[in-house]
């Protein structure tokens, strides 16, 4: 029996079968021609890989291991799993997702194409309908990223080492800006809001056991606002209100980059930003992306310490 | 264009469009072969072998009425009805995978322009089937710029007319009027981006559209065609410059979104080798890197002078003040 015709009988089998079935119940009912091999062990490893395909595949097969009283290990195929049922996207949403799909390239973490969305699409029927001529876009997902949103979904918490420190999280949203992604919670650890960049996650993330949740109290979410970022603003304590002169074009280019920027005075040659400022080194930084068509205007102290930091930069020890 | 047919599928693929199409069947009550395979992605020929297969070799346990009964009626457009045996009857499951991969390509292009209605639709389908809040769960931004310029230039992509705009090129640090040629708009790294000919730099180029100041369509066509695989902003090239920045481990990330060509690391010190793109963005990198940062050409040569430079420069400028030794320009 080929391996197509195997995997189909071996799944109407289990979906068929009001029990679960050991697996010398499923060779034997397979009328021995599934799983023909002499040797137990040879027929066991190829029913193994047969389960670890299914199982890839996303179909719930499900294993209630070897018991107390000495009973074998078992085999079902769950009626209804965890994962996502098919909301009854009507043909003009099947459409749109498509074209959505294979507009925006998505890769993985070694730039291979990820073809998720096409699987996806492949189960709802949804891989008719037009294509674009070109794509879009790009995007890069990974393993770390899904298991973040596999909690957003569960209601889960996450643990990952970033800055050299474990942090334990509750995530409410994934963000994707500037390329990069972002996942905002609750810390558990900090007892408040926190985002991070998920490439600056040291290794895996892991999801965390729901006693972590229950132990730390960590409420509902609620909603959670457009996450804005203006690293300058990053940090505790009351911001300094800040002015800063740019060019047009400069302006032109941080307006377009954060259209919500508080503009206090504009012409045809400049703008004025407000900025409200408790990180003063982003703000250095960002000041000085712009080179010297940017001026900090105020407060007098913040003008002071800036230029002292180009002062310091000015007269380098220059390594030979 | 139509989605793709493929036949080429290995055996998993093509059980995993059996588990999908035959639930998809019954409960529609048939179809034309032919429709049924466009909506899974596979060749009809393929798709009527695999059913057949089906028809005469799945049969789980013989006098369990447990056959797939597959009737495909060649006088009526190859239409296909199947019954099943109480098995084969759910569709699968998106697992999370796919359901983010899902989400996050439709959230990219929701309210984008020229984007189906019907895709905000499918996007709060999928957000209640998970249970999360639509509004915010997954966000995808794909780049800044003004939604009117990008519109126009899109525009222009469709028709084929040559495009004038007022660029402010980052790495020149320059204002100037650019004439292109327009082949395509896509985003890449989270920004948007205008990949054409450029009249005046007489060569292909990229424009960032949130540093397109204002910009017009002319009435000339386009005199250049657009390449089957039109050149991507960010390609590396072998030719490009080099720099190394040395940074202590705890400041790696000050580059992490820069072209990498290779890092090196131990316990207290990354070094980083950088494609540099140009001058102004060499600059730029200069003098926004923390003070723990040290910067050496291909040559080995300390760049901290040349920042110092730049910093005189924007003092004296900017700020009308004298800083360090006094500087050359």
């Amino acid at each position: 029996m080929d391996k197509f015709t195997r995997l189909l009988n071996l799944v109407g089998l289990l979906q068929q079968s009001p029990t679960a079935l050991t697996f010398a119940e499923i060779r034997e009912r397979l009328r021995g021609e599934a799983y023909p091999q002499r040797d137990p062990e040879s027929a066991r490893r190829a029913f193994e890989r047969d389960k670890a395909d299914l199982l890839d595949m996303g179909v719930p097969l499900t294993v209630i291991p070897e018991q107390l009283d000495g009973s074998t290990t078992t085999y079902t195929i769950e009626r209804r799993s965890r994962a996502v049922r098919d909301p009854g996207f009507s043909t003009e949403e099947l459409g749109a997702l498509h074209f959505a799909a294979a507009a925006m390239s998505l890769r993985g973490r070694d730039d291979a194409t990820l073809t998720d969305a096409r699987d996806g699409l492949r189960k709802l029927g949804g891989l008719g309908g037009e294509s674009p001529e070109r794509g879009v876009g790009e995007l890069r997902l990974d393993e770390n990223l899904t298991t973040a949103f596999t909690a957003i979904v569960e209601g889960g918490a996450i643990g990952f080492t970033h800055s050299d420190r474990t942090r334990m999280l509750r995530p409410h949203q994934i963000v994707a800006r500037h390329g990069h992604w972002y996942l905002h919670g609750f810390d558990l650890n900090a007892r408040a809001e926190r985002t991070f960049r998920l490439d600056r996650i040291e290794g895996a993330v892991l999801p965390l056991p729901e006693e972590v949740l229950e132990e730390a109290g960590a409420g509902d979410p609620g909603r959670v606002a457009s996450l804005r970022f203006r690293p300058w603003e990053f940090g505790t304590g009351e911001p300094l209100d800040a002015e800063v002169r740019l060019d047009a074009p400069a302006a032109a280019v941080a307006l377009a980059t954060d259209p919500g920027l508080e503009v206090l005075e504009e012409s045809g040659d400049h703008a004025v930003l407000g900025l409200a400022v408790r990180n003063r080194a982003a703000l250095w930084q960002w000041l000085l992306t712009f080179l010297d068509r940017a001026e900090l205007l105020a407060p007098p102290e913040l003008v002071e310490q800036f230029c002292a930091h180009l002062e310091g930069m000015s007269s380098p020890e220059v390594t030979p | 264009m139509t989605g793709g047919k493929r036949s080429n599928l290995s055996d998993r693929e093509r059980v995993e469009v059996m588990l999908s199409v035959l639930p998809w069947l019954a409960a529609s009550g048939g179809a034309p072969l032919g429709v049924a395979a466009e909506k899974f992605g596979v060749d009809p020929q393929q798709l009527r072998d695999d059913l057949m297969t089906v028809f005469y070799d799945v049969e789980p346990e013989i006098g369990a009425d447990s056959m797939v009964e597959v009737f495909i009626d060649d006088d009526e457009d190859e239409f296909v009805t199947v019954r099943l045996p109480g098995s084969f009857d759910e569709p699968p499951d998106l697992d999370h995978t796919e359901a983010l991969a899902l989400l996050a390509a439709a959230s990219a292009l929701v309210g984008q322009p020229g984007t189906d209605l019907a895709l905000l639709p499918a996007v709060d389908k999928l957000h209640a089937a998970l249970g999360v809040d639509g509004a915010s769960a997954v966000q995808v931004d794909l780049g800044a710029g003004d939604p009117g310029i990008r519109s126009l230039l899109a525009e222009a992509v469709e028709s084929g007319h040559v495009v004038e705009f007022r660029y402010f090129s980052w790495n020149s640090d320059e204002v100037a009027n650019r004439r292109v040629d327009p082949w395509l708009i896509r985003s890449v790294g989270g920004h948007w981006y205008l990949t054409g000919w450029c009249h005046d730099r007489e060569a292909p180029r990229h424009f960032r559209l949130d540093r397109i100041l204002a910009a017009e369509v002319t009435g000339s066509t386009r005199s250049t065609e657009v390449p089957p695989e039109p050149p991507e902003p960010m390609q590396a090239h072998d030719a490009v410059p080099t720099i190394v920045v040395e940074l202590p481990v705890g400041e790696s990330w000050l580059v992490d979104s820069l072209p990498t060509r290779h890092i090196e690391e131990d316990d207290r010190t990354v070094r980083v080798t950088l494609e540099v793109r140009s001058e102004g963005w060499l600059d730029r990198l200069l003098v926004s890197l923390g003070d723990s940062a040290r910067v050496y050409d291909s040559d080995g040569t300390d760049l901290a002078e040349r920042r110092a430079a730049l910093a005189r420069r924007i003092l004296r400028n900017t700020y009308r003040r004298e800083g360090g030794a006094p500087d050359d320009r």
